[in-house]
C-alpha cells in the first residue's frame, strides 16, 4: 500500500468525493465547452 | 498565494520556412521561459493547498494551422505541467493546465474572420465557437478545491476539437 501512494504526487489517497466533484463539474454548463476530454 | 494562473502568452503563424529564429525565441521567452521562472519565484510564497493553472492549448495536440513553433511551446507546457506536479505534490501543490481551442480573441484574429469561424466549426464536434469565459470557467474548476484530487493533467476545453 507505502508503495502505492508513493508513487501519486499528493502522497495520499483519494476521497471518494474528489472523484464526484469533477463528475459534478463535467456535467454542469460551466464545463459546456468540454467535450471527448 | 494560494493560486497562480499563468496565462499570459503569444502566437504566431507561420510556416517552417517564415518562422525566423527571433519569434521562435519570441515565443518560447513568453509561452515557455516566463510561466517556468514565475513559479520558480513564488514557490517561497505558495502555501499547502495552493493550485498552479498553466495554459497549453489545442494545437499541442493536434496539427491546426501553420503554428509548429507555438505549439511546440505549448507541448513544453505539457511537460512541465507533469514535471512540476510530480515534484511539488509532497508539498501540497497541484499543477495543471487547460488546453483551449480556437477562440476567438485578439490573440486569435483568424479566428475572427468567416474563414476562420468556418474553419474551427469543422473541426469541433459542438459546433459552436468558444467564448472566453468557456475557458475561464475550467481555469477557475482546477484551480478551486473542488478539484483538489487532480494534478498533472491538461484539461481540453476545445469544444470536442480533432477528435
Amino acid at each position: 500500500m507505502h508503495t502505492q501512494v508513493s508513487r501519486v504526487p499528493m502522497e495520499r489517497l483519494a476521497a471518494p468525493d474528489e472523484n464526484a466533484e469533477t463528475i459534478v463539474f463535467i456535467a454542469l454548463s460551466k464545463a459546456s465547452y468540454i467535450a471527448g476530454a | 498565494m494560494d493560486i497562480l494562473v499563468a496565462s499570459a502568452g503569444i502566437a504566431k503563424a507561420g510556416t517552417i520556412e517564415e518562422t525566423t529564429v527571433e519569434d521562435f525565441d519570441a515565443l518560447f521567452a513568453v509561452n515557455v521561459r516566463a510561466p517556468y521562472f514565475l513559479l520558480q519565484q513564488l514557490l517561497p510564497v505558495m502555501c499547502k493547498g495552493s493550485s498552479v493553472v498553466l495554459l497549453s492549448s489545442l494545437a499541442a495536440h493536434a496539427s491546426v494551422g501553420t503554428l509548429s513553433a507555438y505549439a511546440a511551446t505549448k507541448g513544453a507546457i505539457d511537460t512541465l505541467v507533469k514535471h512540476f506536479a510530480a515534484a511539488l505534490g509532497e508539498r501540497g501543490i497541484r499543477v495543471n493546465a487547460v488546453a483551449p481551442g480556437v477562440v476567438p480573441t485578439d490573440m486569435s484574429s483568424f479566428a475572427k474572420t468567416d474563414a476562420g469561424r468556418e474553419f474551427t466549426l469543422g473541426i469541433q464536434a459542438l459546433k459552436r465557437m468558444a467564448q472566453p469565459d468557456d475557458i475561464g470557467a475550467a481555469i477557475v474548476f482546477l484551480a478551486s478545491d473542488e478539484a483538489r484530487w487532480i494534478t498533472g493533467d491538461t484539461l481540453r476545453v476545445d469544444g470536442g476539437s480533432k477528435l
